[in-house]
């Protein structure tokens, strides 16, 4: 059996990597959590003190190791903490974005969303939506042989 | 003397034009630089035989004037050589080497005002192995017995010992599977215009054929270091005709289009791509030697892609290479050195490319070209 | 500046590269070398590494090059002496050697076990080029980790259409089947099968037998490749010479009879348990760079590096090729070591003569007799531990480096049955003694662990081990 039939009669649940920044999507995280807006359990959060920090290195790896999608999330544009952090983080993202797609990746499986402190509807929103679509793709063609 | 400017020389040298190809021109301009005192060294092929020379750094006037003479089968790497060593030097270079160190430029391993660009036209490279087999299968020569090469109107000649000559089209060789490196064919870059100067026999015309180079002058340094060759004694130079420049044009332009039909015939849309990517990258080794060699990559030893990759990893795709198709998206200069030195004939330069091509089309940045730094870190970006 | 034209010393394949002196040690790729089109494996591409400076010293003290060749000399005077070369440096400085090892000559390789018209077969491979040509390709060896340069010979057979077989214990990217080398019978052979073997002083001498046989008895043709840089010139210029295994040496020097052993270019850490090399009274090495014996050496010898030597290597193929240096100071110590001078160009000219050959010339390959030998018989013992350590001999190995492989290789299964963790270690046990390492699962055949590194609990290239969460 495949990983992509095992997928679809376990009802496999994908693994999401979110990186949110410390000031706003992860405040965006908590008061999803806090507002008790719904979302299925398939994100795990790493939480970075600005979105400028994700190498697109961190986002490799993620796949490498298993992610079924990775998520860059951070605070709107001119909203950084650190004044010009995510505009960083989109030059970067440019490329990051470009390789992956060129690698043949589906482009559901790397996302990118700025998300403030107040929106955790939207946040919840994301994961739901990301979730569905990943489920719909099945598990990642670079997750590691043995990796569920 | 400005820049812009278009001028056919020749070497003073008897011996020098002789023996160098076109007039020896290239040859007296670095020996008349490092004479000068313009300069405190230069990058000289020491030639072994005409299927292999080895780029050397000299102080010494008589090994540049021993290494005249061009070869086309010897594709070398001048900028990872000049790179971290804050040299005064000049050097002359095929399109590539010339892009390779203005973005070692970039990255502050070589000081832009202290290098001296001689570039040199190029149609093309290729690899002596696939020379020599070239050599015994298709023009029924031994190897030992040639002692000249040319290309001339889409044509690649050897002459050989006993003073016959050898054509067959390049066309036809590359249909073969010899010819020139993969690359080389989809270079866009003919004429060398990011030098200091550009020289090459493309627009010599009349008695000149084969005995003068065709200059044209880039920059104020070009022009500096071309005067210092005519002060010096080493060089003349006379105005070229209308008809030279014109040849020259359509020569690039023929080149280019020639290019431009190579990349489209490579580079076809793929469907299963990762899994392509993967295919491609199975017999790996991790031996290293793409990034060693690779002449935009200034990192050293320690880097991003060697310090994150373990062998111990049981990845789908080597982190190394993931890093290295990203760094080399925006500084990718197709030189094909990666290609050239994989132990397991891995086309890398065509696996860079894939990733190259689409980001530095649409951010329309071209490195290698002229100083400006990679979209990486200046551009503003609309999202 | 100085640029030399090079061999290098990883393997004996004959990789040809440049090294410039330019402040450090740089390598360039020499793209016109017949052997590998000037690409270097991750060994070729570690040499700045591997040429670690050496200096002469006696008893730990510095001296002259002239000093402590005297001082060698002095000390195998007392007749209790061993002569030790794997044939990592010149054909030259070898022939030299074997003159003065008369007595007592150690090439690592277990010729005396092996019917002696199978000694030319094992000692001269056959042109890369055919193994590009060959139609089915088996292999007894890992070409990705051991011999990289052959794996893009056997990518272009399989270009043309070529099927190779693996008989290892991991799944080879490069195979169309992989065959347990436990299970070697299913192997269907014909005489168009080219068998591509390895031949070292840690092979299995049944095993050797018994590939010499398989291929003896399907008409296949055979090629074994050589881990040092003139494996194959130190086993052609020893065919005739009283030649001595390690295994004898190793029984020597236990009993006492050897006292002194004399290295040239080669480490006996790496083939000699440490309690025995021990009981040496005298370990005298003369080499080009400090490696692991330099250090316990009582005299060391330290002549130029190869890629400042003059002379001739041969490469697996036979061919000869020169080394770009022009030092010959190798040879002017071993000539003061046996007391007599020796001259570069007399020694040139019998190793062209016993090659048959005018000039040394590296595009072509003297001609070779390849003698059909008798049939034989191998007595193989099966591996009857439950798991076990194959330990994969690479130039790293060889040669006592650091490289990028502490960890051991094992398959999904294995590690789901151990419950091991992701990113956790493995307690692997043998000769009483556990380590813990990293582990990477691959395709690697049912409780088999592999490893390029040595771990100092092995015995051999099988070593049974137990192995626990």
């Amino acid at each position: 059996m495949s990983a992509e039939t095992a997928a679809k009669v376990n009802g496999w649940e994908p693994k999401i990597v979110a990186f949110c920044c410390n000031w706003c999507s992860y405040g965006g995280a908590d008061s999803a959590g806090m507002g008790r807006f719904q979302q299925p359990p398939t994100a795990r959060i790493i939480r970075v003190m600005c979105s400028g920090r994700i190498d697109p290195l961190h986002v490799f790896n993620a796949f490498l190791e298993g992610a079924d999608a990775v998520l860059v999330t951070g605070c709107h544009i001119g909203d950084c903490h650190y004044v010009n952090g995510n505009d960083k983080t989109k030059i970067k993202y440019k490329f990051l974005e470009s390789v992956v797609r060129e690698l043949g990746i589906e482009k559901e499986r790397l996302q990118l969303n700025w998300i403030s402190a107040s929106e955790g509807e939207k946040f919840a929103n994301f994961i739901r939506d990301v979730t569905e679509q990943i489920k719909k793709l099945g598990p990642s063609p670079l997750k590691p042989e043995g990796v569920a | 003397m400005q820049k812009g400017e278009m001028l056919i020389g020749w070497s003073t040298k008897e011996d020098v034009r002789k023996r160098g190809g076109s007039g020896g021109l290239v040859t007296s301009v670095v020996a008349a630089a490092l004479e000068k005192k313009l300069v405190d060294a230069v990058v000289v092929l020491r030639k072994i035989n005409e299927f292999e020379a080895v780029p050397i750094i000299t102080s010494d006037v008589n090994e540049v004037l021993n290494s005249a003479g061009s070869l086309h089968s010897v594709p070398s790497n001048f900028a990872k050589l000049i790179a971290d060593r804050n040299l005064k030097i000049a050097l002359p270079a095929k399109g590539c080497d010339v892009r390779a160190i203005i973005e070692q430029s970039k990255r502050n391993a070589i000081n832009p005002d202290n290098t001296f660009i001689i570039g040199l036209n190029c149609g093309g490279s290729m690899h002596p192995v696939t020379t020599r087999e070239m050599l015994d299968v298709l023009y029924k020569i031994k190897p030992e017995d040639v002692q000249g090469e040319e290309i001339e109107k889409g044509k690649l000649i050897f002459e050989t010992k006993d003073g016959k000559e050898h054509a067959i089209t390049i066309d036809e060789l590359e249909e073969k599977g010899y010819g020139r490196r993969e690359n080389c064919r989809y270079c866009m870059l003919k004429i060398p215009n990011n030098a200091d100067l550009a020289c090459g026999n493309w627009g010599v015309t009349g008695d000149l054929v084969g005995k003068a180079t065709f200059v044209e002058i880039n920059s104020e340094k070009g022009a500096k270091l071309l005067q210092n060759a005519i002060d010096a004694g080493y060089v003349q130079i006379q105005k070229p005709d209308e008809k030279g420049i014109a040849t020259r044009a359509k020569i690039k332009g023929a080149m280019e289009g020639l290019g431009k039909k190579w990349k489209e015939k490579v580079f076809v849309p793929l469907d299963n791509r990762l899994e392509y990517f993967r295919k491609e990258l199975e017999h790996c080794i991790d031996c290293g030697a793409c990034k060693t060699v690779c002449p935009t990559c200034s990192c050293g030893d320690i880097s991003k892609c060697t310090e994150f990759h373990s062998r111990a990893d049981p990845y789908r795709m080597s982190m190394y290479h993931l890093v290295r198709f990203l760094h080399l998206a925006d500084s990718c200069i197709g030189c094909g050195q990666c290609s050239d030195v994989c132990p397991a004939d891995i086309q890398l330069a065509r696996l860079y490319r894939r990733f190259a091509n689409p980001v530095q089309e649409e951010l329309k940045y071209e490195p290698g070209i002229d100083l400006r730094k990679p979209p990486y870190f200046e551009a503003k970006l609309e999202v | 500046m100085n640029v030399y034209s090079t061999i290098c010393p990883g393997c004996n394949f004959g990789c040809g590269l440049y090294i410039r002196e330019n402040g450090k040690l740089e390598l360039d790729f020499r793209k016109s070398s017949p052997a590998n089109a000037g690409k270097l494996c991750r060994f070729g591409m570690s040499l700045p590494r591997f040429y670690a400076p050496l200096r002469s010293t006696v008893d730990g003290k510095e001296t002259t090059l002239d000093e402590a060749a005297k001082e060698a000399a002095k000390r195998i005077s007392g007749g209790s002496a061993a002569f030790l070369s794997f044939g990592n440096t010149t054909c030259e400085e070898l022939l030299a050697f074997q003159k003065l090892a008369e007595s007592y000559l150690c090439t690592g390789a277990n010729f005396d076990a092996l019917p002696k018209d199978t000694h030319q077969t094992l000692s001269v491979g056959i042109p890369y080029s055919e193994v590009e040509t060959a139609k089915h390709i088996v292999l007894f060896i890992d070409p990705y980790e051991q011999y990289p340069l052959i794996l893009r010979r056997l990518l272009a057979a399989k270009k043309k259409g070529a099927k190779i077989t693996s008989v290892w214990w991991k799944k080879l990217a490069v195979a169309d089947e992989t065959v347990n080398p436990a299970d070697i019978s299913k192997l269907q052979l014909t005489k168009d099968s080219l068998v591509i073997a390895d031949f070292h002083p840690f092979s299995d001498v049944e095993q050797v037998k018994n590939v010499l046989s398989i291929a003896k008895n399907s008409e296949a043709r055979i090629t074994f490749l050589k881990p040092f840089a003139n494996s194959t010139w130190a086993y052609i210029a020893a065919k005739d010479a009283k030649q001595k295994s390690l295994a004898q040496l190793v029984e020597d020097i236990n009993k006492g009879t050897v006292k002194t052993l004399f290295c040239l270019e080669s480490d006996p850490s790496e083939l000699i348990p440490q309690d025995v090399l021990g009981k040496l009274t005298n370990i005298i090495v003369q080499a080009g760079q400090a490696g692991a014996i330099t250090n316990k050496a009582h005299v060391v010898v330290a002549h130029e590096p190869l890629y400042k030597k003059k002379g001739t290597l041969i490469n697996n193929e036979g061919r000869a090729q020169a080394l770009g240096g022009g030092s010959t100071n190798g040879l002017d110590a071993l000539g003061i070591v046996a007391g007599t001078k020796l001259e570069f160009n007399s020694l040139h000219e019998s190793v062209k003569k016993s090659l048959g050959i005018a000039a040394v010339d590296e595009f072509s390959i003297p001609k070779y007799e390849r003698p059909a030998y008798a049939a034989l018989q191998a007595a193989l013992k099966p591996v009857e531990a439950k798991t076990a350590l194959v330990s994969v001999y690479n130039p790293f190995m060889w040669f006592n480096m650091i490289d990028d492989n502490d960890f051991v290789e094992m398959s999904l299964n294995t590690s789901r049955g151990l419950k091991l963790l992701k990113g956790g270690t493995i307690k692997i046990k043998s000769n009483g003694s556990t380590i813990e390492k990293k582990f990477r699962v691959a395709p690697v055949q049912e409780n088999v662990l592999l490893s390029c590194k040595k771990f100092g609990i092995e015995k051999g290239t099988i070593t049974p081990v137990e192995v626990s969460r």
